[in-house]
């Protein structure tokens, strides 16, 4: 596969954390691409270091060593207002606990990207109201804040407004690790949907079925990558 | 949805908290602001106590003490020379002596078993009068007629009850002003005639200074004075410097002019250190309320903007992670934490302005205090008594603006800290820690 078709770029990625005198590699020589518009499942124990992962091909935190390039920007060297520019622009973040601004109602926390970036308001609200329509939230929800959610429709609220700035990737931490099985599998088919528009995905999981629905599924352990299945080509 | 709005709403997020904020900064700006006002108000009175009593220097003739002992006179060349010193703005004249002749009746003796120091008539009379029985002798005052507040013996004020003061074309006139009690005893009233010494002077008018010692006096322009009562001179000189600062220059020049064995030179400069003494003391006590104050809001605002931020430390990280810059988010909690101190510095601020008057006036009351036992020195100001009383010590305006700036100078630092503290906050940090 032509470098050019791969969307991420991962290349002897080091992260090491100190704890006192001890340092902890908690990703330790990471190596892998993935093509544009393709979902990868993250998987592993806990401590193996998916999040950290997650978090340095985020731009929320820096790398000890080795690179990373999403969307052919080399992330690993951005800094200050270019890093928030590449949160802002190429990334929409879904995080396990959910994450949305309490004191935000529903289609505020959709629209706050947009904010962010400037968008006009009555575009912000036309798209928030669209995004909101896609991941099944009703109107009715629309103006409740976060604690009056359900723990899936908040996780549907985040997705939506992980997707309100149309990022090329999404980065999702153990989407469906705070919900029942039910509600879970709803989370997947709907990160499943936007992997189908083309987006790329990739998806830190112990879920079964987010890994097999995925086009390629990157074990971990001990910070090291241990297995790689690829259904690139599927 | 603005940032503004966004950090309004906040700050309504969580009521308790910050109305529990607000009071506990409302309370500590409220003390800086009182303290602020009282520093104020103290320095005022400093300033009005230096610029009233503090510029007055008293001439008399040496060994003088009230009516007792001395030389008679001080000499009118002399004293003219005075007006001609440098930094001298007034030069106020005054005579005085004892009624001895036989056309006046003494007013009544008062009770001898009341005692009133009011009625008590001053020590050592040269006057022929019982003095066991609080008789009191008729003192006759002369004035410079452009002197139209005198200050009478014993630091009486001179209030015209009947008729008017005399004028200053009236300088040599026959004219006499009674005090009210011997008018009383003599049968005079405005434009009743008495023979003093043998002219004939015209009553035009009756005063009351609401002490019977007082008002048992007449006075009459100076140069009648002297010319009915054959004196030469004046008895006592009160000469007002430009400036506290230049007391001491003016002094020198008049013991140029009056050596220490004609004249006793009285400053205002021991009573006004001892006065302005306490008030500097009163006011460095209040500067270091003040800055104590000031210190506990400065500390209560940091505390309470660095727990905001602890606390919402995970909305740091989320903002972060889904594009705000730090300078957006920094922005935000600025502007929430300027919001509470402000609303508090203005609640403290008006919740404190009588507050900080009556403490103001308590200043005040116990100046006051401390004057009123200054004993007889007092009277050498011209009843210094009465009008330090008067120096107005209410809260300024200007003053309680001043520091209400300053509290709000204190709220906009306190508002970076956010900024600052954000902007080191680490998104994947906060998510790896709550």
């Amino acid at each position: 596969m032509n470098n050019d078709d791969n969307i991420i770029v991962v290349a002897d990625l080091v992260k090491h954390f100190k704890s006192g005198p001890t340092v902890v590699p908690a990703v330790d020589g990471v190596s892998f691409q993935i093509p544009r518009g393709k979902t990868v499942a993250l998987k592993g124990p806990s401590g193996c270091g998916k999040t950290t992962l997650l978090s340095l091909l985020g731009a929320l935190d820096k790398p000890t060593s080795g690179s990373i390039i999403v969307d052919g920007v080399k992330i690993s060297e951005l800094r200050g207002g270019k890093e928030v520019q590449y949160r802002r622009q190429k990334i929409g973040f879904v995080f396990q606990s959910y994450y949305l601004v309490a004191n935000l109602t529903a289609i505020e926390n959709v629209m706050l990207p947009m904010d962010l970036m400037g968008t006009k308001k009555t575009e912000q609200q036309d798209k928030a109201l669209q995004l909101l329509e896609k991941v099944k939230i009703g109107p009715k929800l629309h103006y409740r804040y976060p604690s009056r959610l359900s723990g899936g429709e908040q996780q549907r609220v985040a997705i939506a407004r992980a997707l309100a700035n149309d990022p090329s990737v999404i980065l999702a931490d153990e989407p469906t690790g705070n919900l029942d099985s039910k509600t879970g599998n709803m989370i997947v088919n709907l990160l499943h949907s936007l992997s189908k528009e083309g987006r790329t995905l990739v998806i830190a999981t112990h879920d079964a079925g987010i890994a097999a629905g995925a086009d390629a599924v990157i074990e971990m352990q001990d910070g090291r990558i241990s297995r790689t299945f690829v259904h690139f080509n599927k | 949805m603005g940032i503004v709005t966004r950090s309004l709403r906040n700050v309504i997020r969580n009521p308790l908290r910050t109305a529990l904020i607000t009071i506990i900064l409302t309370v500590s700006i409220g003390l800086a602001l009182t303290m602020a006002t009282v520093n104020g108000a103290a320095s005022n009175q400093l300033s009005s106590i230096g610029g009233n009593i503090g510029t007055e220097i008293q001439v008399r003739p040496a060994g003088q003490f009230g009516m007792m002992g001395g030389s008679d006179s001080l000499d009118e060349t002399a004293v003219d020379k005075l007006a001609s010193i440098s930094h001298v703005v007034s030069v106020q004249t005054s005579a005085q002596t004892i009624y001895t002749g036989d056309n006046l009746e003494t007013p009544a003796p008062s009770d001898s078993s009341s005692g009133s120091t009011d009625d008590a008539p001053p020590p050592n009379f040269n006057g022929g009068q019982v003095f066991r029985t609080f008789v009191s002798s008729i003192i006759v005052m002369g004035f410079d007629p452009s002197i139209t507040n005198p200050t009478l013996m014993g630091s009486a004020t001179l209030e015209i009850s009947e008729g008017r003061y005399f004028t200053l074309d009236e300088s040599d006139a026959d004219v006499v002003v009674f005090g009210q009690n011997l008018a009383e005893a003599n049968d005079l009233t405005v434009g009743s005639t008495v023979d003093i010494n043998g002219t004939t002077v015209e009553v035009i008018g009756i005063f009351s200074t609401g002490q019977r010692f007082g008002d048992n006096m007449f006075v009459m322009p100076i140069d009648t004075f002297q010319r009915l009562f054959d004196i030469t001179g004046v008895t006592s000189v009160t000469v007002t410097a430009d400036d506290v600062s230049n007391v001491d220059g003016v002094v020198s020049a008049i013991r140029e002019i009056f050596d220490e064995d004609t004249a006793d030179i009285v400053t205002a400069e021991s009573m006004y250190e001892r006065i302005g003494g306490s008030v500097t003391n009163a006011g460095k006590a209040s500067q270091i309320g003040m800055f104590a104050a000031f210190g506990v809001a400065a500390v209560v605002i940091l505390f309470s903007v660095a727990l905001m931020v602890r606390q919402r430390v995970k909305e740091i990280g989320i903002l972060k992670a889904i594009g705000a810059s730090g300078w957006h988010i920094g922005l935000q909690f600025s502007i929430e934490t300027l919001v509470i101190s402000l609303a508090a510095s203005i609640i403290g601020a008006l919740i404190t302005f009588p507050l900080a008057n009556s403490v103001a006036k308590l200043l005040s009351g116990s100046s006051n205090t401390m004057m009123a036992g200054g004993g007889r020195a007092m009277e050498f100001f011209g009843g210094g008594i009465t009008r330090i009383a008067g120096i107005n010590v209410a809260v300024s305006p200007e003053i309680f603006l001043y520091a209400l700036a300053t509290a709000i100078v204190l709220s906009i630092i306190a508002s970076i800290i956010p900024a600052w503290y954000i902007g080191h906050v680490k998104p994947a940090e906060v998510f790896r820690y709550e």
